[in-house]
C-alpha cells in the first residue's frame, strides 16, 4: 500500500459516493427539486463541453449559452412542428449545434486568445435578438411549449423522476465520453495544442484539426444539453438564453474546476441554486457572489473546487508517505520492522 | 581596487526548481569578469537574480550595501545595469526612445545631453537612425544600442548576458573592443556572461566557471586559458 | 464609391435620410468611441483588456449622480468623482490584477468578467434597477443644416473625445512618464532594468483609464439614462470599435467608434433584415471581418493581440 494507491482508492470512493448521491436524489427530494436537479444535470453537460474546450484545449468561449439555445430550440421545433419523438430530436440538436460550432470554429482558428473571447461574447449578445428575429421558426418572444414525454410503462416513478433519470443517463454518457477523450492520445493532443504550438507540432499534432474538433465537440455537447433541457423544461424562449447564460456556464466551469469532470456537477449545482437562494435576500447578491467567486478563484484557486480538493489529496498523500518513511526509518534504527 | 559587487551564497530558482545553490564571487572596479559555463548552468539565472528580475536569497553587496531586499527598479537606481539575453533593446521603440528609456533615471537635462553626445561620438550611426524602431537594426547594432542604453546613467556595474549570441565574429570583436574600452577609459566594472570562452578570456581580467548552479572554478583569465579542463570543455582544444 | 452611387445601390432616393442617419451614427458612434478610448488606454498602458471598464465607469457615474442628489453642484461632483475613479482604478489593479499579471490571457478574461458582473451587482445593490435621469453636461440645443439635425450634445461629446485623445496621445508620445507607461506595458520584465517602477506605472494606467471611463459614462448617461446595465450594451460596440481601430491606437479607437456607429445606423435603416432588432450584429460582423482581414486594426501597428 502506498500513497498513490490510497489516492486512487479515495478517488474511486469519491466517484462511487457521487454516483450513489445522484441515484438517490429522486427518493430524497420533492418533485420540484428533482426538476431543478435535472436542469443542473443538463447544465453540467454544457459545462463539461466547456471544460473540454477551455480546460483541455485552452480556447475560451463565452458563447456556450448560444449553442445550448440552438440545441434547445432544435428539439423544441422538431417536437412541435414535426411531431418527432423527443429522443430522436437529441441527435439532431447535437448536429445543429455542431454545425454552428463548425461555422464559428473555423474562423476561430485565427482568433486565438483575446479575440476569441470578444467574438464569442458578441455571439452571446447577438443570440437573443436573433431568436426574436427568426420568429417564424422560433415563435419569437412567445416561445415554444412542448408536452413533456410520458412515462413509459416499465418505469416505476413519476414524470419528474423519469426525466431526472434521462438527464442522469445523458450526463453519465457525456462524462464517459469526455473521460475517454481526455485519456490517451486524444487528451495528449488536446493538451499539447493548449500548452504550446511548437511542442504540439513537434509531436505531430495537427493543430487545426484538434482545435476545430474541440470547438465542434464543445458546441455539440452544449446542443445535447440544450435538447435535454428543452425536454425537461417543456418550454423554450429567448428569455432563458440571455447573454448571462453563457456567463453562468463560464462560472460553473471555473468554479468546478476547468479540467474536472465531477467539477462540472459542482459548477452546475452552483449556477442552478445560487441565483434563487441569493435573490431571496437581495436581487444583486447573486451577481456579487458570481463576480467575487470568479475573481477569487483566479487569484487563489485557478483549478476550481476540484483543483483545491486535488491539492489537498496530494498534500495528504505526501504527508502519509512522509510519516511512513519516518516510521520505517525509526523502526529500522530501533531494530524493529512494522508491517503496514 | 575596491570591489564594486560582492556576492555571497546566492541561491535562486524558478518556482520549485532551484538553479543556483549558493555561489560567491566579486567584481572590482575597472575589471572585466567573465562568467563561463554550459547551457543551463545558471549563468543567466545569476544575472537575473542580481538585477532583481527573479527573487533570490543570499547577499548582494553593491559598494558595500546589501541590495538583496530591493526591487529591480531600485537596484537599477543604485547602479546595477543589466543587458538581458536576446537583444536587450526595447524592440518596439525607436532608437531615440531606447536612449530616453536608458536615461529615465536622469533628471538633469544637461546630464542627459552629455550622455547622448558621448554615445553619438562612439556610434555616429546612432544619430541617423534616431527615429527607427530598434527592432529594425541589425543584431550587432542592437547590442551596441543596448550598451549605450544601459550606460546612460553611468552605472556602477554593467552586466551583459551573452551579448555575442547570434552575432558575426567581426561584430563580436567590435562589441568586445567596446567593452574593453569602457573598462579601461571609464573604469567600468563589467560582468560578462558568455558561452564564447575564447574571445571572452581575451578581454576578461578574471573568470569564474559555473556548473549546475555551483561555482566550479575561479581565477585570472590567463590561468583559465591554460587550464586543461577549460581547454577541453569550452575551448575545444 | 461616391455617396450618390452608394445611395443608388441601396435604392435610397432620400439623401436627407441618408445624411441624417450618418449624423445619428456619429452620435451613437461617439458613445462607443468614449468607452473604446478607455479600453484602448488601459490596453496601451497595461496590455490588459478590461471588459469591466464600462461597469466601473457606470459605478462612478452613480457616485456623481448621488453626490449631485445630495445637493453638491454638478461640476464639483464631476471633479471629485473623476479623482475617486482614479483611485478606484488604481486600487482594482493593485488588489486584483497585479496578482494575476503573469497568468494566461484566459485567466485575465475570467477575472475581468468577474469584475464586470461584480461591479454591475454593486450598482444594482445600492441603487436598484430603475433608470435615473443624469444631468446634462451640454446645453439642450440643436441646429438644422440642410435638413439634417445636429445637437450640441453630439458635437460636445465629439469635441471632448478629440481633446481627450489629443491629450492622451501627447502624454504617451512626448512625456517621460508616458514613455515609462508604454514601456511598462510592452516590456514588463525589461523596464525595471532602466529604473522604471513598473507596478506603479500600471497602477497609474488603470487609474487614468478609470477616469477616462468615468468621463465616457458622464457623457453617455444623459442620453441612455443611468442604470446598472447602461454600459452592457455599449461594451460590445466598444470592443468592436477598439478592434477595428487597432488596440494600440488611441485615435483608432475614436475612428473605430464612429465607423461602428455609422455602419450600425446605416445598416439598421437601409438593410431591412437587420433593422433595429439585429443591429447588435453589426459590431459583431465588423469585428469578425477585421480580425480576419487585418487583425491589427486599421491604425494598429502589429498584431498586438496574439495568442
Amino acid at each position: 500500500m502506498n500513497g498513490a494507491s490510497i489516492e486512487t482508492m479515495l478517488r474511486a470512493a469519491g466517484c462511487a459516493a457521487l454516483a450513489f448521491a445522484l441515484l438517490i436524489v429522486p427518493a430524497m427530494f420533492p418533485d420540484f427539486l428533482v426538476y431543478q436537479f435535472s436542469v443542473a444535470l443538463t447544465y453540467a453537460i454544457a459545462i463539461l463541453g466547456l471544460n473540454l474546450l477551455m480546460g483541455f484545449n485552452g480556447q475560451i468561449s463565452v458563447a456556450q449559452g448560444v449553442f445550448f439555445a440552438v440545441g434547445a430550440y432544435t428539439t423544441a421545433i422538431f417536437m412541435t412542428r414535426y411531431g418527432m419523438n423527443y429522443l430522436l430530436t437529441l441527435p439532431i440538436a447535437v448536429l445543429t449545434a455542431s454545425i454552428l460550432g463548425l461555422l464559428v470554429g473555423i474562423p476561430a482558428l485565427r482568433w486565438q486568445g483575446l479575440p476569441l473571447a470578444f467574438i464569442t461574447f458578441g455571439l452571446a449578445v447577438l443570440g437573443p435578438p436573433l431568436a426574436l428575429k427568426l420568429e417564424p421558426i422560433t415563435k419569437g418572444a412567445t416561445g415554444i411549449s412542448m408536452i413533456k414525454p410520458a412515462v413509459p410503462s416499465w418505469f416505476s416513478g413519476n414524470q419528474d423522476t423519469f426525466l431526472y433519470t434521462l438527464c442522469l443517463l445523458g450526463f453519465a454518457l457525456s462524462a464517459l465520453f469526455v473521460w475517454r477523450l481526455t485519456r490517451g492520445d486524444t487528451g495528449r493532443s488536446l493538451r499539447a495544442a493548449r500548452d504550446s504550438d511548437l511542442i504540439a507540432e513537434s509531436l505531430g499534432v495537427n493543430l487545426t484539426k484538434v482545435r476545430l474538433a474541440a470547438f465542434v465537440t464543445c458546441s455539440g455537447m452544449a446542443g445535447f444539453a440544450g435538447g435535454l433541457f428543452a425536454i425537461v423544461n417543456g418550454f423554450v424562449s429567448p428569455e432563458s438564453f440571455q447573454m448571462t447564460k453563457s456567463f453562468d456556464f463560464l462560472v460553473g466551469s471555473i468554479v468546478g474546476g476547468i479540467t474536472s469532470i465531477s467539477g462540472s456537477l459542482i459548477g452546475a449545482l452552483l449556477i442552478v441554486f445560487l441565483p434563487d437562494w441569493a435573490a431571496d435576500m437581495n436581487i444583486a447578491l447573486s451577481g456579487l457572489i458570481y463576480g467575487a467567486v470568479l475573481v477569487v478563484m483566479m487569484l487563489i484557486a485557478r483549478d476550481g473546487v476540484m483543483g483545491l480538493l486535488s491539492t489537498l489529496l496530494t498534500a495528504l498523500r505526501t504527508r502519509i508517505i512522509a510519516t511512513r518513511a519516518t516510521a520505517t526509518a525509526d523502526d529500522r534504527l530501533s531494530g524493529r520492522r512494522i508491517q503496514i | 581596487m575596491t570591489a564594486v559587487l560582492q556576492v555571497h551564497g546566492l541561491r535562486a530558482g524558478y518556482g520549485s526548481i532551484r538553479v543556483l545553490h549558493g555561489i560567491d564571487f566579486e567584481v572590482k572596479e575597472a575589471e572585466i569578469v567573465a562568467f563561463l559555463g554550459a547551457n543551463g548552468a545558471g549563468k543567466t539565472t545569476t544575472l537575473r537574480a542580481l538585477s532583481g528580475i527573479i527573487p533570490a536569497r543570499g547577499a548582494i553587496l553593491l559598494d558595500g550595501h546589501d541590495v538583496i531586499a530591493m526591487s529591480a527598479d531600485k537596484r537599477a537606481q543604485r547602479g546595477i545595469a543589466h543587458i538581458p539575453q536576446g537583444r536587450g533593446t526595447f524592440v518596439d521603440f525607436t532608437v531615440a526612445e531606447n536612449l530616453a528609456l536608458g536615461a529615465y533615471l536622469l533628471r538633469d537635462k544637461a546630464a542627459i545631453r552629455s550622455a547622448l553626445d558621448y554615445w553619438d561620438d562612439i556610434f555616429p550611426w546612432l544619430a541617423a537612425r534616431r527615429n527607427q524602431p530598434a527592432g529594425s537594426l541589425s543584431g550587432g547594432e542592437q547590442q551596441m544600442l543596448a550598451v549605450a542604453r544601459a550606460l546612460m546613467t553611468k552605472p556602477r556595474i554593467l552586466m551583459c548576458d551573452e551579448p555575442s549570441l547570434g552575432l558575426a565574429p567581426t561584430t563580436t570583436q567590435s562589441l568586445f573592443s567596446l567593452l574593453d574600452r569602457l573598462s579601461n577609459e571609464r573604469g567600468m566594472a563589467i560582468l560578462l556572461v558568455e558561452q564564447n570562452a575564447r574571445l571572452t578570456l581575451k578581454i576578461a581580467h578574471r573568470a569564474y566557471v559555473i556548473e549546475s548552479g555551483e561555482m566550479k572554478l575561479a581565477g585570472s583569465a590567463a590561468e583559465l586559458r591554460d587550464n586543461p579542463l577549460i581547454r577541453q570543455a569550452y575551448l575545444g582544444a | 464609391m461616391t455617396i450618390r452611387s452608394f445611395a443608388k445601390l441601396t435604392l435610397v432616393p432620400d439623401m436627407q435620410l441618408f445624411l441624417q442617419q450618418i449624423v445619428e451614427g456619429l452620435a451613437s458612434g461617439a458613445i462607443y468611441a468614449s468607452l473604446a478610448l478607455a479600453l484602448v488606454l488601459i490596453y496601451r498602458a497595461t496590455r490588459i483588456v478590461n471588459f469591466a471598464q464600462g461597469e466601473m465607469a457606470t459605478l462612478s457615474a452613480y457616485f456623481a449622480w448621488q453626490l449631485n442628489q445630495w445637493g453638491m453642484p454638478f461640476w464639483l461632483s464631476l471633479i471629485i468623482v473623476a479623482a475617486v475613479s482614479f483611485v478606484m482604478g488604481a486600487l482594482v489593479f493593485r488588489l486584483i490584477m497585479r496578482p494575476v499579471l503573469g497568468a494566461s490571457d484566459n485567466t485575465m478574461v475570467v477575472v475581468c468578467i468577474g469584475l464586470f458582473v461584480g461591479f454591475e451587482a454593486v450598482a444594482l445593490w445600492f441603487w436598484g434597477a430603475d433608470p435615473h435621469a443624469f444631468p446634462r453636461i451640454f446645453p439642450d440645443y440643436a441646429w438644422t443644416i440642410g435638413g439634417v439635425r445636429l445637437t450640441a450634445n453630439n458635437l460636445g461629446i465629439l469635441a471632448t473625445l478629440c481633446l481627450l485623445t489629443v491629450g492622451l496621445s501627447a502624454l504617451f508620445r512626448y512625456t517621460r512618464i508616458g514613455l515609462a507607461m508604454r514601456a511598462s506595458a510592452a516590456e514588463r520584465e525589461k523596464s525595471p532594468l532602466v529604473g522604471i517602477p513598473v507596478e506603479n506605472m500600471l497602477m497609474l494606467g488603470w487609474g487614468l483609464a478609470a477616469t477616462v471611463g468615468f468621463i465616457a459614462a458622464a457623457l453617455i448617461a444623459p442620453s441612455l439614462f443611468l442604470s446598472p446595465p447602461m454600459m452592457v450594451s455599449v461594451v460590445i460596440y466598444a470592443l468592436a470599435a477598439a478592434t477595428l481601430g487597432g488596440w494600440d491606437s488611441l485615435a483608432g479607437a475614436i475612428v473605430g467608434g464612429l465607423v461602428v456607429g455609422i455602419a450600425e445606423s446605416l445598416c439598421a435603416t437601409f438593410i431591412g433584415f437587420i433593422g433595429t432588432d439585429l443591429k447588435v450584429g453589426v459590431p459583431f460582423a465588423l469585428m469578425a471581418i477585421i480580425l480576419l482581414a487585418r487583425p491589427q486594426g486599421l491604425f494598429g501597428t502589429s498584431a498586438v493581440i496574439r495568442a
